[in-house]
């Protein structure tokens, strides 16, 4: 059976302006006792939620007061999106209806109407123009099952040291076998073997270029014919750009310093403005399509594009919701969501170190962004107007919620690398590569 | 508005307007006095400034160094309290304008529920900490005057907070551990490149120099007190200041109990060798993973060595050697950070520090340490001193993400020994992994050996930005 795959679901509703002070103080009693462990979160305990990797409620507030706050959810689930509804219906109904019920159209019936509800929830869903995920296709139950093996294998390790030190190195992985598999029953530890994905990965890249080669050469004379025009447009555009200037070190003054660093993930939220106009926004789609494409047949384990430490991150677009306007004043907004490890320096330095030309080609599709050059040259090369602009855009996230508070990508790799391995046949060479890895 | 673009040439470093603490580590001064001041009032404190300007040590080329060494930095409530314009304040780095007791907690220091730093005595409580005045020289009654005639020329509105004293430059920390090997070599210095030093760009130390992404950075103007370009931060830079006691005894208590509870013929030594990532006498153990060959003085290439290595026989990308999790290893990953040898080099580079630290309290042998009793193992530690163009990238950067994240590079729920802080013993596992064949080793429940007694972010301004920061306090234009 292939496992689940990993899904992002995205929910973006617009908060009735009267109840927006009720939403606050649910979020608020949300936050205060996250997994509802000291009995103060009588609205959703999030340690109830199956299937989750990490999830987020956000308030978005427009900073020119111009469209109406909305709502955002946004989890890292396993497998398709109706089953998580109907799951969170049957386990947090009441959860769901004090959030959303602060939101426009919520069903009268709440969460307990369980098709209207879906239905809703649904209809708020918004796509991600992509979606990262560091260990792709590992479903939770996998991520916790090969978690306490690893733990399992460690603390064997440790209380027969003295004793495994003495051994030749496959006797040694027998010796842990063994004792791990006489505990699997009482611990509940899953050790069936597993294959890699490695070749399911490899299999879905060759698909994507070659679709992207026989796309491109169907489209070759169309895009010979547009190229030279829409790459004049484009530098006309990026000369005219206005980035945004900071002339000082942008202050944190909504207190974004004071909920990081307190766990191994730290959360980010940014909100930005897509320049106006069908071109930027046309090219915007255009780059985190491409995105969406290598990160789910390519980078699938461990980096995106050099970044490392990434667990699951996503671009959402929320187009602007007023009725009519005139193209150059339709304020679409896109949200970017990432859950990462270590403190926000680390991350965004990794930004600018090592994939500074994908960001640009994302970001400079929108509002402030450090000046570009063909799309991915220049921009966030300029690490200090990068930190600044990052940190400008960022919003305060009211609840946050991590499924495994003590685990980097690293660590969850290295837990299913290490499971995948327990029950196989492994040469020397590899069993001297597992050992280095416990 | 981007920093006035420096002409060519202008990567050429003045000298002599920059204070000799960021290319001199005072070496041959042995005895040091920190006095932390508070400024009561603002044009005391200018006047102040401007007469102890003149005494201020200038970096320049080397020759017989005159008998003392006077550097001024001072703190962001150091720079309100001079009543500088709002743009000004606003234009320095938040890290230095909220000082570092606000970041205490993504330092690794114990704080309580308001985030506020548990066990400082630097500043004492209730007191303001506005300006740090170091002073060195070379023997203790010429420091001992030294101090005393800077106290005595203290006008009335500026309040000396009593003396931090450092008795003796060392070249061992109190652990018994050679210091002060690794140093980066910054464009433009003016002493000679030692075997395997890295090369990092002149403005990652220095204010309105090129730094390692080829920028250069925003810096804070003050106008109408003639700075040119009315820049003030040019040829300034940040000094990390932090107070970290160390209890010796339980250090070595803790390395002999583990040895003697594995047996096997591991010694302390070997242990906290680990912990380390160098032995006591310096030598690295990429070079010498098994004993010390404990030459009398590190030897000269004490300091050129990389983790990877071609060379299986010198590659040491798991660790087996030095451990991943090893203080020297975690402070500078050098070419094992991730990506290939010359990408994790590239990276590190905007990661460095120039360290100016200076040990205090009684110095304790290793092999008696153990014996101390608690009321014995206190009162001795490192003043630690870093110096760089960016606290937050620098500084912090290595404090936060290599020395007190629980997962750096693959570890698990481990922090550096040394200096990673984390909440009190006991609520939390933090391990030593030391690599081994064929299985790994690991160390579980590692006390707090260093304990954050305060500290401060400071700004050292270049000998023109001080006196120009001196006339604005006198008579603000
Ligand atoms: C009481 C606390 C500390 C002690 C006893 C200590 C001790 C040492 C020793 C013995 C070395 C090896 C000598 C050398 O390479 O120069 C070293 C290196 C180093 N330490 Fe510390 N240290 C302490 C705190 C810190 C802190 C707080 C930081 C920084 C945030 C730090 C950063 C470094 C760096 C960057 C190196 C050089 C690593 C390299 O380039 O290979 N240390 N330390």
């Amino acid at each position: 059976m292939p496992p689940p795959r990993s899904t992002a679901l995205t929910v973006v509703a617009p908060i009735i302006p009267a109840r927006r002070d009720a939403l606050a103080a649910a979020l608020a009693e949300i936050a205060s006792d996250l997994d509802g462990s000291d009995g103060e979160n009588h609205v959703l305990p999030l340690g109830v939620l199956p299937r989750t990797h990490f999830i987020r409620w956000v308030i978005v507030d427009d900073r020119a007061r111009e469209l109406p706050p909305v709502l955002a959810m946004e989890a890292n689930i396993d497998g398709p999106v109706d089953a998580y509804l109907r799951d969170l219906a049957a386990v947090a109904a009441d959860g769901m209806d004090r959030l959303f019920g602060c939101c426009v159209g919520y069903p009268a019936g709440g969460a307990r109407d369980v098709l209207a509800f879906t239905r809703w929830m649904r209809r708020h869903a918004r796509r991600a123009e992509a979606f990262y995920c560091a260990y792709r296709d590992v479903p939770k139950a996998q991520v916790d099952n090969d978690r306490k093996v690893h733990d399992a294998i460690r603390e064997i390790v440790d209380a027969r040291r003295a004793e495994l030190a003495t051994l030749p190195p496959r006797r040694v992985m027998e010796r842990i076998r063994a004792e791990v598999r006489a505990r699997a029953a009482a611990d509940g530890l899953d050790l069936s073997p597993q294959p890699d994905d490695d070749d399911r990965f490899a299999r879905a890249f060759r698909r994507t270029v070659a679709a992207a080669v026989a796309g491109g050469l169907v489209a070759l004379p169309a895009l010979l014919a547009v190229a030279p025009l829409a790459a004049a447009t484009l530098r006309w555009k990026e000369t005219r750009d206005r980035p945004a200037v900071f002339p000082h070190p942008v202050r944190d003054r909504s207190g974004l310093q004071h909920d990081e660093d307190f766990i191994v993930q730290n959360q980010l939220t940014n909100v930005v403005d897509v320049k106006p106009g069908w071109f930027r926004y046309g090219l915007l789609r255009a780059v985190l399509y491409g995105i969406d494409r290598l990160a789910r047949t390519y980078y699938v384990h461990g980096h995106l594009g050099g970044i490392t430490s990434i667990h699951f991150a996503r671009w959402v677009i929320v187009p602007d919701p007023r009725p009519w306007r005139p193209l150059a004043r339709r304020r679409h907004r896109l949200l970017f969501f990432s859950n990462y490890d270590a403190s926000w320096e680390s991350y965004l330095g990794e930004f600018v170190d090592r994939a500074a030309g994908g960001l640009t080609a994302v970001w400079s599709n929108t509002e402030g962004f450090p000046r570009a050059r063909w799309l991915k040259e220049d921009g966030a090369d300029d690490e200090e107007a990068f930190k600044n602009w990052a940190r400008s855009i960022q919003i305060p996230t009211q609840v946050w919620w991590s499924g495994a508070r003590y685990s980097t990508t690293q660590n969850v790799i290295d837990d299913v690398w290490i499971r995948r391995r327990m029950e196989r046949d492994l040469s020397d060479q590899e069993i001297e590569a597992w050992l280095l890895r416990l | 508005m981007a920093a006035a673009p420096v002409g060519p040439g202008s990567d050429v470093v003045e000298h002599a307007d920059v204070q000799a603490l960021a290319f001199h580590a005072h070496k041959h001064h042995l005895h040091a006095a920190f006095v932390p001041l508070t400024f009561a009032d603002r044009a005391a404190a200018g006047a102040w400034l401007a007469d102890v300007a003149s005494r201020v040590s200038r970096s320049g080329p080397g020759g017989r160094a005159p008998d003392e060494r006077v550097q001024v930095a001072i703190t962001g409530d150091g720079l309100r309290a001079l009543g500088l314009p709002p743009e000004t304040l606003d234009a320095m780095p938040q890290e230095l304008m909220d000082g570092m007791a606000s970041r205490a907690r993504l330092l690794g220091d114990v704080v309580d529920e308001l985030d506020r730093p548990v066990g400082w005595s630097l500043p004492a409580p209730g007191r303001a900490l506005h300006a740090l005045l170091l002073l060195y020289a070379r023997t203790p009654p010429a420091r001992d005057d030294l101090l005393e005639r800077e106290l005595g020329l203290l006008p009335a509105g500026v309040v000396a907070h009593p003396s931090e004293l450092s008795d003796a430059l060392r070249d061992r920390e109190h652990f018994g551990f050679a210091d002060g090997l690794s140093q980066p070599y910054v464009v433009g210095q003016l002493k000679d490149r030692l075997p395997g030093q890295d090369v990092i760009a002149t403005g990652e130390l220095l204010l309105g120099y090129r730094n390692a992404y080829g920028r250069y950075p925003e810096t804070a103007r003050l106008p109408g007190v003639g700075l040119p370009g009315d820049d003030l931060g040019r040829n300034g830079t940040f000094l990390v200041f932090r107070k970290l006691e160390q209890k010796v005894g339980a250090f070595w208590r803790y390395f002999e109990d583990q040895a003697v509870a594995l047996g096997g013929g591991v010694t302390a030594d070997w242990l906290a060798a680990r912990a380390m990532g160098r032995w006591r006498s310096g030598v690295s153990l990429v070079h010498a993973p098994d004993v010390d060959p404990a030459p009398a003085t590190p030897p000269p290439g004490a300091n050129d060595f990389r983790y990877v290595d071609d060379d299986p026989m010198k590659d040491d990308r798991h660790g087996l050697r030095c451990p991943i999790a090893s203080h020297v290893r975690r402070a500078n990953p050098r070419d094992a950070r991730g990506g290939t040898p010359a990408e994790s080099l590239e990276v590190v580079k905007r990661h460095r520090v120039v360290r100016r630290g200076r040990s205090y309290g009684p110095a304790v042998a290793p092999n008696e340490a153990a014996a101390l009793s608690p009321d014995a193992d206190a009162g001795r530690g490192l003043y630690f001193l870093a110096l760089g163009a960016s606290i937050a990238r620098g500084f912090e950067f290595i404090q936060q993400t290599w020395l007190t994240s629980v997962g750096f590079h693959g570890t698990h729920r481990e922090r550096d020994v040394i200096a990673g802080g984390g909440p009190p013993d006991g609520e939390e596992p933090r391990s030593l992994t030391i690599p081994a064949r064929p299985v790994r080793l690991r160390l579980h429940g590692v006390p707090r050996f260093v304990h954050t007694r305060g500290g401060a972010y400071l700004f050292l301004p270049g000998l023109r930005a001080l006196a120009a920061l001196a006339r604005w306090a006198a008579s603000p234009p």
